[in-house]
């Protein structure tokens, strides 16, 4: 017999999350109702917490819970540089690398054609309303190494080469610890097109 | 089991934790959907050839309700399109046609053949590309795709009296083509005497080569775009979304 009642909801509800098929939300369903109440509880308020006081940046669109966020009211991060990314995950994997000290927008996405994604879907009038000022002297372009990421750098730096400011974008091709003949032809051509003396 | 095919990347979308679901067209012209597991990882060996515009040879193996790509050799990755965003708008309007006026299980060989073709005329040529040079080949496209489905739209006879059409007047999408000047009275769209010159010449043998020998005007390319684009439109009951983007990129 079909589960039915709250837990029939609770197992909808974790279904419509992204990955968790009808199986999985039966199984996390199931494992949330063994969990001591106090326990559910806290995922409760957290996940409510979570959604009411997270929003994004007014400076960079980074998800925040105070507005500015930590990185652009931090005085120590050079204001001169700016990263351009698709998602606040890149910024993660980017700040754990510890060697970027500038600042960051994020997108919130990349132009997809295909998918019906346009430059007005993402923060790119309030990227270029940061650069008016002149404080940004290099905009580093981080996208994704796709399609769609490329499709946005490409608008990008056709958008802001004529405001002064100096277009980067990071460099693609092997990566680190990976084998040669393991890699695709396409990325071994960006590798090789990249390639810098030593 | 595996398998082998020869294929052009029509769209990838995320699949899972890091993966993608992959929609290709065959050589024979049928469209396939497969996984390509790990793809969305920067380690992948997969992950370059795994690209829509790209053409490569696969080796796929069969799954019960998804197969899934295990080896793919790129025959032309074609770079390009990716780097010149007149060239990247025209490639996601092609491949977009392509997809959607197929089904998966149905082989059309002249289809694989147009958009391979048309994919070449997109990534060659001046840089930067023209968007003149990328709408011909559009153009052309887009007749050959409706031609190969089997919806060519009637050029010859007026489409609602089926009198003679010289001189053109009217495009009806409703009843599949030019419309002669009596009949053109009510008609949302103009197709001038150039237009439906041109169209004539893009359905009467190839198209490709067709419209690399032509040249139009800007206004009767914004006819012919009217004409082909609001009859593709009429056939699958929704717009396109990458044409939106033809002026924007």
């Amino acid at each position: 017999m079909p589960f039915v009642g709250p837990i029939a909801t609770l197992i909808e509800e974790l279904n419509r999350l992204p990955g968790i098929g009808p199986k999985s939300a039966q199984r996390l369903a199931l494992h949330l109702l063994n969990r001591p109440a106090e326990d559910v509880r806290r995922l409760a308020q957290a996940l409510v917490a979570a959604r009411e006081e997270v929003r994004r940046c007014s400076v960079c669109a980074d998800l925040t819970d105070r507005d500015v966020c930590h990185i652009c009211s931090d005085p120590r991060r050079d204001a001169s540089l700016l990263c351009v990314v698709e998602s606040p995950k890149d910024v993660v994997a980017l700040e754990k690398v510890r060697q970027y000290r500038g600042r960051y927008h994020v997108l919130h996405g990349a132009i997809s054609p295909l998918e019906g994604v346009g430059p007005e879907d993402l923060t790119i009038r309030e990227l270029l309303r940061r650069l008016e000022d002149g404080t940004v002297k290099e905009l580093i372009i981080a996208t994704d190494p796709d399609v769609e990421g490329e499709a946005t750098a490409l608008y990008l730096a056709r958008l802001v080469h004529p405001m002064g400011v100096r277009v980067t974008r990071i460099a693609r091709g092997l990566p680190e610890g990976g084998d040669l003949d393991y890699a695709d032809e396409l990325t071994i051509a960006r590798a090789l097109e990249g390639r810098r003396e030593i | 089991m595996l398998y082998r095919a020869e294929a052009i990347i029509l769209r990838t979308q995320p699949f899972a934790e890091a993966d993608r679901l992959v929609t290709l067209l065959t050589q024979e012209g049928e469209k396939l959907r497969a996984v390509a597991k790990g793809t969305r990882r920067t380690q992948s060996r997969l992950g370059g050839a795994v690209q829509p515009f790209v053409r490569a040879r696969f080796l796929l193996w069969k799954g019960r309700s998804l197969d899934g790509i295990s080896q793919a050799e790129v025959v032309e990755a074609h770079r390009a399109l990716r780097e010149d965003p007149v060239r990247l708008g025209g490639a996601a309007f092609l491949t977009e046609l392509v997809d959607a006026f197929t089904q998966e299980g149905e082989a059309n060989p002249a289809l694989f053949d147009l958009l391979a073709r048309g994919l070449q005329g997109l990534a060659g040529g001046a840089t930067p590309m023209e968007r003149a040079a990328r709408d011909r080949i559009l153009r052309a496209c887009e007749a050959g795709v409706l031609a190969a489905c089997g919806y060519r739209p009637s050029v010859e006879r007026c489409a609602a009296c089926g009198g003679p059409v010289e001189g053109g007047a009217g495009f009806s999408p409703e009843q599949g083509g030019a419309l002669c000047r009596a009949c053109a009275g009510g008609a949302r769209l103009h197709l001038g005497a150039e237009a439906l010159a041109v169209l004539r010449r893009l359905l009467e043998g190839d198209p490709l080569r067709a419209a690399a020998r032509l040249r139009w005007s800007a206004g009767a390319e914004a006819e012919l775009r009217a004409a082909l684009g609001g009859f593709a439109v009429w056939i699958l009951q929704r717009p396109l979304k990458s044409a939106a983007f033809l002026d924007i990129l």
